[in-house]
């Protein structure tokens, strides 16, 4: 079982194709749509799937050859640890709560896992230690 | 809370406790772990007991900045407008000396002003330093282009006109576009609300009327050692109180300290999106236990310390206030308004304002920091004028 948050890129071509449909209906795989970004010469999606090993790496396919490029999202924010001195500017505008206080430390902690790419903290940030590299 | 006045029963000198600093055997705890101990031994054992309690807090303070001695070159300059990395100094002083304000930018997109050159500057990095001047008879050189380090510089000393604010606001937006203000990043309709003391390690929040701290009092600045030099700007004792503490912006203290001593992990320069840049400063102030009284004042828990929640899409100065919480309830992440929850998050930093008091106390400990007695008390009564435009 895989349950993992990706990163799908289309082109303006592939932009009316519709990708959680097809994963629901060919693959089986349940998709939880996080972000979409789409503007008229294309976009990116990020969802979360889960699923069947073999389906995502099916689908994963599928949508390739229908030049639809998905990625796993890995370390798609960066925070310097040297820059952030925990003010916690961010915590309360972060929408998934990933940038949270340690209730004990009360250093700012990052959870990747539920990050959503969403870059809201980027803007709250005063010491510009938040990136994405999306 | 309530404060039965027993000033007579002086507990203790700043000379005995000074001694005892020197001899390494000063007891010393945070104005957070005071708080627990004053519950389990009460207050007059901790009198007895405990000699220094250190505060702290590592937050956003704009009005800062540092004053610097070039030296002259030769041939001299008399500098009239300087730029340190692109960031305007100010150069209406003497030839060689500036003051570099914390809110002063360059052009730099990134957002890079006098707070980052100070940043720079206690980091050991190299700045550049660009000057213009008239030209004279005692000083031809029209303009210098070269490069500086702190170790250059014969002078460099932060001068803050107002540092610490005794208690400030908590910031919401009612409106429907989010707002980038010094109180941080506001999304709209209430989705968030922002503050900025350290509440119950914040300095002036546990000497609240400054019966200890005054003109003088040796302090925490940056990671260096400073002094109080003056009642900050904007010094205010005509605010409403709860539990013997102000509930909004009160009083406000005027700091020096030595920028060679500073130490950059008490130092940050900060770019304010939508705002401006800025700094933040670590400062931590200790109090000295001389009598019951001032342990009584300094084991005020956030539970006992409010502030009040304002609309900041309200653009006129007197914004009504929503809502009053305690500092326990805004570090909890959630307030509730009329219903709602809104998230909290603070803008100066708990676990900074911790690392300063326990720095203090370290020091203290071991008796490298010794306590001064104020040689003036700050204005017992002050109030803040606001400014008319006139034709």
């Amino acid at each position: 079982m895989i349950d993992k948050k990706y990163k799908m890129k289309f082109t303006d071509a592939t932009l009316q194709d519709s990708v959680a449909y097809t994963l629901v209906s060919r693959f089986n795989i349940e998709p939880s749509i996080l972000r979409a970004e789409i503007e008229g010469s294309g976009g990116i999606l990020i969802l979360k799937m889960k699923g069947e090993d073999s389906k995502v790496n099916e689908a994963i396919d599928f949508f390739a050859e229908q030049g639809i490029e998905t990625t796993e999202l890995g370390d798609h924010i960066l925070r310097d640890d040297v820059k952030c001195y925990d003010c916690g500017s961010c915590v309360s505008v972060c929408p998934t709560r990933s940038l949270y206080h340690d209730p004990v430390t009360f250093e700012v902690e990052l959870k990747i896992q539920t990050c959503v790419a969403c870059g809201a903290c980027i803007s709250a940030c005063p010491t510009n230690a938040i990136k994405l590299t999306l | 809370m309530g404060y039965s006045e027993s000033r007579d029963i002086v507990a203790k000198t700043y000379e005995e406790i000074n001694e005892k600093i020197s001899k390494g055997k000063a007891v010393v705890y945070t104005a957070e772990e005071i708080i627990d101990l004053v519950k389990e031994k009460g207050a007059e054992q901790v009198a007895e007991e405990v000699d220094v309690i250190t505060t702290g807090t590592f937050g956003a303070m704009c009005s800062s900045g540092a004053f610097l001695n070039f030296g002259h070159s030769d041939p001299p300059i008399r500098m009239a407008n300087i730029r340190l990395n692109d960031v305007e100094a100010y150069g209406g002083l003497a030839a060689v000396d500036t003051y570099i304000a914390s809110t002063s930018k360059s052009d730099d997109p990134d957002g890079y002003g006098g707070g980052h050159v100070i940043e720079d500057l206690i980091a050991g990095k190299k700045i550049h330093l660009h000057a213009w001047g008239p030209g004279t008879d005692c000083y031809v050189r029209k303009d210098i282009n070269t490069y500086i380090t702190l170790d250059d510089l014969n002078e460099a000393y932060m001068y803050n006109p107002r540092n610490v604010y005794q208690n400030y606001n908590v910031a919401t937006n009612c409106s429907d576009r989010t707002l980038y203000t010094y109180m941080g990043k506001l999304l709209p309709r209430m989705k968030n609300a922002t503050f900025s003391s350290a509440g119950q390690l914040s300095p002036l929040m546990n000497d609240p009327h400054l019966d200890t701290i005054g003109m003088g009092t040796h302090i925490f600045l940056g990671g260096g050692e400073g002094y109080v030099t003056w009642q900050g700007t904007q010094f205010n004792t005509q605010v409403a109180e709860k539990n013997g503490v102000p509930i909004s912006g009160a009083r406000t203290l005027a700091l020096i300290g030595d920028l060679k001593q500073m130490d950059k992990d008490f130092v940050r320069g900060l770019n304010v999106h939508g705002y401006g840049t800025s700094i933040a400063l670590g400062v931590g102030i200790p109090i000295p236990v001389l009598n019951v009284d001032v342990v009584k004042r300094a084991s005020i828990s956030d539970e006992d310390i409010y502030a009040n929640l304002i609309d900041y899409s309200v653009t006129s100065k007197s914004r009504p206030v929503l809502a009053q919480y305690n500092y326990a309830q805004l570090r909890s992440g959630t307030i509730e308004y009329e219903g709602r929850k809104i998230r909290t998050s603070s803008l100066s930093s708990y676990a900074g304002a911790r690392k300063v008091a326990g720095k203090l106390k370290d020091w203290i400990e071991k008796g490298e920091f010794l306590l001064t007695e104020p040689v003036k008390k700050l204005p017992e009564k002050s109030f803040v004028k606001g400014l008319a435009v006139k034709e």
